[in-house]
């Protein structure tokens, strides 16, 4: 019976939409590897061209030491230091991502007690992701001189009573600071940057088509259980000896067949491109994250019948599933007050999982569990949708 | 089926029969003479979603061999009743026993029911022989056994002109026809129909109204859903009006009346 009802579902699901389908994954995937060489021979890099400008009117050691710091940032492209009507240009023409603007006496002012004049940033409203993060990296680089400054100032409380000569004292002061921040940047202890977060941009590319393409295909499924409910096809299965979740398990089945045909070229282009990519890896999680996606989308498609605004509801609750599973933006770049949520995504454990197995590396630890629950969860929510959908079909309008 | 014998049909209706006149109050009004015949009993069915009582206290029979009309307004309960006896629904008091099966989800129970929903309920990409074929598989039934049943289904419908047709090139009159078919394979004793007439030409409506009539000389008992009480009297031995949950006599409630 389950697998006449595959037979059905193979035959109800070859439609247009489905070969529209198909033909748009053939046309990323080939789009993905014709830009693959440019991917690859970039590294290591979050993207291309974050460049920054610092103005310090003083050329000062802080701006410096800055100037320094962010270009070994992983990700950065250059680092001017320059005016500010220069660097406003290369803002206003999209070049940088921000301007640090320091006042003049900057460095002066912060080797004495008198409260620091505030630094100006110039940012590029059109990279405002990219930008947040650098805000965050200069905030750690302020925390850092406002220690070592208060460092200082304690160091010169205590050393005042040796010095006769206040000119000795301060020369003494000021050699001993720059040794201090030249020690500190030596040592990378005024800014440390998560390695753990370097991104392979292809890798994440990848990853994250993945990752969509798998969840579109729940789509499809959607469509055909809203049709299920709609036509009252929902009722003869309900009568029929087949159990309830013949229906949807087999149409799951079916969409696999589909999945599988639609990820064929990119598995091909994985094995010339990435021959380390442990395919053992990244098949189980496209298979998991389109399980779990399939029964939420089924779900959806049974709950809303043949509602008008199911379709872009879905795609939506898509979009945040992936935006959860940094497959928009990257992982680091999500504000903090999303990153708890994270792990409710399927897509999270998916991208991790591909993108680790696309790096040889082994599977991130909780994937497993976290799949059967939300497997488990998702075919709750599916005989919960079922039973609605059964239930509830064209209420008030047949009677 | 032509208009005259569709309005023989009505003139065989025994109107001595109606739920009404059952002397005895609180007993389900039976509609046929005979009720230790009836095939399906209804008694003091209810049913509501949340406060709203959608059926309260239906109580009818059906012997084998008749058909029973049930109309309504909208809003009166026909499909929650209909539902109901499908064993799609379940009740909230009251019972429904078909030949001694009490309803519910057991196979016993839902091998002897043929639904016929109001929407088409097929494959539009499925030829009618292929829609046919695969509800029976369905209903469990393989190799001559499924060959004789929807053999069965087609000649009590008489759909053998366009068996080849995909049911999306089939005409509104031929898809509701096939989707009458399909709620007849595997031979059910009740067939629950859900307005098979809606929105279709004369012929084919015709054509749904001669298979109803075939069903009952079959011996099957059949309950048909419709707004239209004229074409109800034209096919139906009995018919009874739902209005906001209770059988209606004259515009009083049937139990009462009694």
């Amino acid at each position: 019976m389950l697998l006449r009802l595959i037979g059905f579902h193979l035959r109800e699901t070859l439609t247009m939409r489905t070969l529209v389908f198909f033909a748009a994954v053939l046309l990323v995937t080939v789009f993905l590897f014709s830009a693959m060489p440019d991917l690859v021979s970039t590294g290591d890099r979050i993207s291309y061209n974050l460049s920054l400008s610092i103005v310090d009117p003083d050329f000062s050691l802080i701006s410096e030491a800055l100037a320094l710091l962010m270009g070994n940032m992983n990700g950065m492209g250059q680092v001017y230091r320059e005016d500010l009507e220069t660097a406003q240009a290369r803002l206003k023409n999209n070049e940088i991502l921000m301007i640090v603007q320091m006042p003049e006496g900057f460095y002066e002012t912060s080797l004495t007690l008198q409260k620091r004049p505030p630094v100006t940033l110039w940012l590029n409203p059109r990279m405002p992701a990219e930008t947040a993060i650098f805000v965050r990296a200069l905030r750690s680089f302020a925390d850092s001189i406002a220690g070592i400054q208060a460092a200082y100032v304690s160091f010169a409380e205590v050393v005042r009573p040796l010095y006769q000569d206040i000119d000795a004292f301060n020369k003494e002061l000021t050699d001993t600071f720059s040794q201090l921040a030249i020690w500190a940047l030596a040592r990378r202890g005024v800014l440390t940057t998560d390695e753990t977060a370097r991104m392979s941009t292809p890798y994440h590319v990848i990853a994250s088509l993945v990752c969509l393409l798998c969840m579109q295909t729940g789509l499809l499924l959607m469509t055909q259980a809203q049709d299920e409910r709609a036509s009252g096809v929902i009722y003869r299965m309900a009568l029929s000896r087949a159990p309830w979740w013949a229906s949807p398990l087999s149409r799951q089945l079916a969409g696999l067949l589909w999945v599988g045909v639609s990820f064929a070229p990119l598995i091909v282009g994985l094995k010339i491109y990435y021959p380390q990519a442990r395919l053992e890896l990244i098949l189980p999680a496209v298979f998991c994250l389109y399980w779990v996606t399939s029964s939420l989308c089924q779900a959806a498609g049974y709950l809303s019948g043949g509602g008008m605004l199911a379709l872009p509801g879905v795609w939506m609750g898509i979009l945040v599933l992936l935006l959860l599973g940094g497959c928009i933006y990257p992982q680091t770049l999500l504000p903090a007050v999303l990153k708890p949520l994270m792990p409710l995504s399927p897509a999270y454990f998916a991208y991790g999982t591909v993108y680790a197995g696309l790096q040889g590396a082994a599977v991130p630890g909780g994937a497993l569990p976290a799949f059967f629950v939300m497997a488990g969860f998702s075919a709750l929510l599916l005989r919960v949708a079922w039973i609605q959908g059964l239930h509830k079909s064209h209420p008030g309008v047949l009677s | 089926m032509t208009r005259e014998s569709a309005r023989g049909a009505q003139r065989t209706r025994r109107d001595s029969e109606n739920p009404a006149a059952d002397p005895k109050a609180g007993e389900a009004p039976r509609l046929f003479a005979d009720q230790n015949r009836s095939g399906l009993v209804v008694q003091n069915l209810c049913k509501s979603y949340g406060r709203e009582g959608v059926l309260r206290g239906v109580s009818f029979t059906l012997s084998p061999g008749n058909a029973l009309g049930v109309c309504g307004s909208n809003g009166a309960g026909k499909t929650t009743l209909i539902h109901l006896l499908a064993s799609i629904l379940t009740p909230d008091s009251g019972t429904i026993t078909l030949f001694g099966v009490p309803a519910g989800r057991s196979r016993a129970y839902r091998e002897k029911i043929g639904f016929v929903p109001q929407e088409i309920a097929l494959s539009p990409r499925l030829t009618v022989r292929q829609n046919l074929d695969f509800w029976a598989s369905m209903n469990g039934l393989s190799g001559k056994a499924r060959e004789t049943a929807v053999e069965e289904a087609i000649s009590l419908t008489n759909i053998g002109n366009f068996l080849h047709k995909r049911v999306s090139r089939c005409s509104g009159g031929m898809a509701r026809r096939a989707n009458l078919a399909a709620g007849l394979v595997g031979s059910p004793s009740l067939i629950l129909l859900d307005e098979p007439t809606a929105g279709i030409d004369e012929d084919n409506r015709d054509a749904i109204l001669l298979s109803v009539q075939s069903l009952q000389k079959a011996g099957r008992m059949v309950i048909m859903v419709n707004h239209y009480r004229l074409e109800l009297e034209s096919i139906c031995g009995s018919i009874i009006t739902l209005k906001d949950g209770q059988l209606m006599d004259n515009g009083q409630p049937a139990l009462q009346a009694q």
